[in-house]
Parts: structure tokens; sequence; C-alpha cells
């Protein structure tokens, strides 16, 4: 027998929670975030103008770098929102 | 503690789930032990979160993973060092972790250290044959496999790597410098030694045997820094430069400092957005946005610097005597350096 | 791609029902982060919707079809009444039979045919694919021209696992009995 150290240290498990999704789309404020890769923009304003024909207005935003998490403004703009979608070019 | 059958069992298992494609040292009580004495720290103490899993790294889990690498104690207080920039959300680590670039972290240690830990800051000081320069950057790497769960293919999405990604460390050179090191030029004290943790994409020669003015050597190193394949030709951010001893005195003769060497530089390294558009990376809403930053974005004519400001151009000495070969790398400019001061092993 | 995931992350905690786009590629990274982020797989199942990459290099027009195409999922994706059947994705191994196994692991067994062995596949239950190496000496006397056990098996579980989630393989080879009377 031989014991020997974890390499993976003391992962802690997260502890997750999933928003309720809504009924239908019409009427609601779904809030686009775009990551700024390439075409993430094309991919946006396309699904804006599908999603206002569903009866749903548009709040839109902008990720100042697609390498790293949204900032805090950036998610706070979108947290009145009842949906989000988030873009990602590539 | 993990338990095994025998070692040759415990060494299959290490080598395939915890290991970076090479033999590992298996980490026993005794082996981490003896790393841990030697440095004289708190085993418990956090040192950040290593994402992209966001599990806080200890000093006793660097430990673990510096004797899989093979690390000399003496070189321990600088792999922690290293460990600790690397949780900085400056340097992005998580991106670093997870992008399609071939970006690795590239560890520089400037200061007196670096020779008691045992780094080769001579000849062939960014290639083998030194156990404290290859293990240094192996320790952070296994770091940031088996604690943050970077692994190719699952969370690594690097289109082809590069063999940085293995470790990459270098020392700087001193005993040749005629000016400040790197780390006094960050710390302000000549007996500090720090660490410089930088999102390098593969390094790339720069040989010049013919300049005899710092004017036409640094004319050399300007063109080979715009080279537009790389990210920094579109997306300005920082750069490394290693220069050889034989090029520094060169510019050293001619009175340039790093401050002027960096400020020359971020001056001449530019390319014009009219060769920059329809080529490679050109993006018509990003790169002339950073365009905007130097000079009129719908002028074919601005100039974009590939470094976004001449703080971003990291200069260092290192290498042999026996000729005239620098080395530039690039970045993956969603990352900036960050540097951390290294503690004396006790 | 990773960070995506982490802005979905952050959003639902807040309330917020996320959707996130992504290219095709990027399902192996999404599903790794998702489970990091303490997410089940099935979370990107449901909430990613994947292009075909690449899509950096296309026309706006072309981009934009793509998401004609895609937007009824979409539209699924965001209320979460997704009817998820997601390509290459592992299923469960409850209901899978040894002629399926046979068939997915055939490309593997005519190889090892080839250098003189025969796979046999006795049994699946709980996950577990019990099959036998059976070396034909006049072919390769000591078995060294056939693949490694440890490797033959790692060969074997990556292509079951293309299909169903955390299968494995218990191989009993004959080559180990051999070892075993000498």
């Amino acid at each position: 027998m031989i014991e020997l150290h974890d390499p993976r240290g003391s992962p802690e498990t997260p502890s997750v929670r999933i928003a309720t999704r809504p009924k239908s789309l019409y009427g609601l404020t779904i809030g686009l975030l775009e990551n700024g890769k390439e075409n993430a923009d094309a991919l946006i304003d396309r699904t804006a103008e599908l999603l206002t024909e569903r009866g749903a207005t548009i709040v839109r935003a902008r990720k100042p770098s697609f390498s790293r998490p949204a900032p805090t403004d950036v998610i706070d703009s979108l947290a009145h929102c009842a949906a989000v979608i988030a873009a990602h070019g590539g | 503690m993990l338990t095994f059958a025998d070692a040759e069992t415990a060494y299959d298992y290490f080598v395939e789930s915890y290991g970076d494609g090479l033999p590992v040292v298996l980490p026993t009580a005794q082996r981490v032990d003896d790393l841990l004495r030697a440095c004289g720290r708190d085993p418990n103490d956090v040192l950040g979160a290593i994402f992209p899993s966001g599990t806080r790294a200890t000093v006793r889990d660097v430990a673990v993973n510096a004797v899989m690498a093979g690390l000399p104690s003496a070189a321990f207080s600088i792999a922690l060092a290293a460990v600790e920039a690397a949780t900085d959300p400056t340097f992005n680590l998580n991106g670093i972790q997870s992008t399609t670039h071939h970006a690795a972290p590239l560890i520089i240690v400037s200061g007196p250290l670096a020779a008691h830990a045992g780094m080769n800051a001579a000849g062939n000081a960014l290639g083998q044959g030194n156990r404290a320069n290859l293990t240094i950057g192996r320790t952070l790497r296994l770091v940031m496999m088996n604690v943050g769960g970077g692994r190719p293919g699952e969370t690594d999405m690097s289109v082809q790597g590069s063999p940085a990604k293995t470790g990459f460390a270098y020392a700087e050179r001193l005993d040749l410098l005629a000016w400040p090191s790197l780390a006094q030029r960050q710390t302000g004290r000549a007996d500090s030694t720090t660490v410089t943790l930088f999102a390098a994409e593969g390094p790339h020669m720069l040989g010049d045997h013919r300049s005899a003015t710092a004017d036409r050597l640094l004319q050399n190193f300007a063109e080979t820094m715009r080279a537009p394949g790389s990210t920094n030709s579109c997306a300005p951010g920082d750069m490394v430069l290693a220069i050889c001893p034989q090029h520094a005195a060169i510019l050293a003769r001619d009175d340039f400092t790093p401050e002027t060497i960096a400020r020359e530089l971020f001056e001449r390294a530019r390319n014009p957005l009219g060769f920059l558009e329809g080529l490679g990376e050109f993006d018509e809403t990003r790169t002339r946005r950073f365009a905007s930053a130097y000079g009129d974005p719908n002028d074919p004519q601005t100039r974009v610097p590939v470094i976004a400001r001449p703080e971003s151009l990291i200069v260092t000495v290192t290498g042999g005597t026996t000729g005239g070969f620098s080395t530039v790398v690039p970045t993956w400019p969603a990352s900036t350096h960050v540097f951390r001061i290294v503690r004396g092993n006790a | 791609m990773s960070c995506s995931v982490r802005d979905a992350a952050e959003l639902e905690s807040r309330g917020v029902p996320t959707v996130v786009y992504a290219n095709d590629v990027f399902r192996p990274i999404a599903y790794g982060t998702a489970e990091i982020l303490g997410f089940s797989r099935a979370y990107v199942d449901e909430n990613v919707v994947f292009f075909a990459h690449p899509t950096s290099n296309l026309t706006r027009s072309h981009v934009f079809g793509l998401v004609d195409d895609a937007i009824e999922t979409v539209e699924r994706a965001l209320l979460g009444t997704r009817d998820v059947v997601a390509p290459n994705v592992a299923r469960s191994t409850d209901t899978v039979d040894l002629t399926e196994i046979g068939e997915l692991l055939e490309p593997l067994r005519a190889s090892l045919r080839e250098d003189g062995a025969t796979l046999a596949l006795d049994d699946v239950r709980a996950g577990v694919v019990h099959a036998r190496l059976e070396v034909d000496e006049a072919a390769c006397a000591d078995g060294t021209c056939v693949l490694p056990r440890r490797n033959l098996v790692a060969l074997l579980e990556a292509a079951l696992r293309a299909r169903y989630d955390g299968m494995h393989v218990e191989l009993d080879d004959s080559r180990e009995r051999s070892l075993a009377g000498t």
C-alpha cells in the first residue's frame, strides 16, 4: 500500500440556482448580451428582429472583452430582464 | 490522501490522470513535507483561486505539484510566487486556461534569488539543460491542470498549444546588466526578486549581427514585433523582449535604458491601418476602436502600435555572450502581465 | 465560451433565465465549465444553442440565415420547453444491448482480427461491458502484436463513451492467463 497527496487540492462544491423560465415571450423584456467575437453582433441583430416580431422588448448590452466574464455593471444592466441571450461568436 | 495497492499502480495512475505527458515524481508525504519545511511557510496558507475550477490553492497543494514536477526545494519560493501571481484577476487565468489561443504563462524571474534557486540565465536561458528553469514552469502548469482543472480537450480549447505550455520560465542575467534589473524597476529595491507572469505566445528569435548602432538594432526589433500573425498586431497588448547581452551592450552604449527602449519601440513597432485592413485578425469594429486611441480610426495612415503603451513592453536581458540572438514574445492581449515579490526561503 | 457560461451562471443566480449561443466546437468546454460551476450537463443541452463552427468568416446574411433556422429552438430554450436531442451526447447505459455495443465496436474488432486476435463480447450490465480477448497463438506467439491491455481498454472505452455516459470495459485478456500459467 502506498499513500500519496492528492494534487487537485480541496475543490469546493458550488451551490447553483437556475432561474424559473417564463411561460411566453410575449410582452417580456429580453436582454441580448454580445461578447464582441467575430459575428456575435450579426447573431444578436437578427435575434433582436425575430424576438421583437414575437412580441418581446429588447435590451442590448456588450461585453468589453470576450475573454473575461462580463463586469458587474454589464450584468447589472441585464438583471431586470425576464431573460437573456448571451451570444458568443467565433 | 490517495491510497494505491503499490507504487507501480500509483505511478501509472498519476502519469495518466494528473500528469502533463511527462513522467512525474510521486508526491509521498515525506517528499511533500521536505519541500514544505524548506520554505518555512504555513502549508495551509491560501494563495488564491485557480480557475477554471476556482479551487483555492494552498501552499501544500503547490508543494504536491512541485514534487511531481521535480522542483528543487531552493526554487519553491519562486514557484509559490508564480502561482500567487497567476491568481491575480488582471492576469485572467480563466481565459488563459480556456482560450483557443496558444497562450502559456511565461515566468520571468529577476533578482538574486534566481541564482540561489539554481536558475540559468546564461547560454540556453530559454532552453534545456537546467532543472530549476524547467521545473518552475512545469510546477505552475501542473497546478493549473490539477488544482485548476485546465485539461486539453475538456476545458483547455487551445487550437495547437505551444511548447511553452509544458513550462516556460527564464531568469534575468544580472552580472552583465547595464541598467537596473526588472525587479529593481518594479520594486525600487536592488535586493528584491520578483516573478513576472506573462501570457506568452511562442517565442520568436531575433538575430542581428550587423547592427552596430542602437538605432539600426531597434529597427530590427520593431519590424519583428509588428508581425501581422500575432494577436498584438490587431489588438495592442503586452510584449516581452528577452535581449541577449550582445544586443543589450549596444543599446546601453548608445545610452538607451529599458524605459527609452520601450518608448522608442512603442513609436516604431506600428502597422498602418491601411496595411492591416483585410489582413489576418483585422476587425472592422474592434481594430478601429483600438486604433482610435492612436489616431483617426478611418485614416489608413493611422499607425497602430503592437504594444498598448510603452509600459506594456517588458524589457529583460538574458542568455549567453556568444552571439546576437534576442527573443520577442508576443501575447494574448486579453491578459495583462502581473508581478509578485519572491519571499526568500527560510 | 467558458466566460459565456460563467455569465449565464451569474445571471441565473440573479433569477434571470439565460440562453447561450456558441459554436459547436465549444461543446466540451461548455460541459466542462458547467460542471465546474455545479450545473449538470443537461443545463448545457437545454440552454446552449450551438451553431456550426466557424461563424467568424460568414457573411452577415449567412449568419442571419443561421439565426432564422435556430429561432424556434431559441424560443423553446428560453421557455424551458426544449426537446433536447443533442448529437453525440452521451446517454444512459440502462437500455443498452450487446448488439448495439457490437456494432459500435466493430471497427476496433476488425482491426484486432487483422492482428490475429478476437474480441468476444459476453455481457453488458450496470454500465460495464464484459469482453474477452483471445489471441491466436499461431499469428503472434507472445501477443505483443496486439495493443497492450491498458491501451486497448482505453480505446474501447473511448469508443463507447462517444455514445454512452460513463461506460466501462472489463477485459479478460488471454495473454494474461498464459503469463500466469508460466
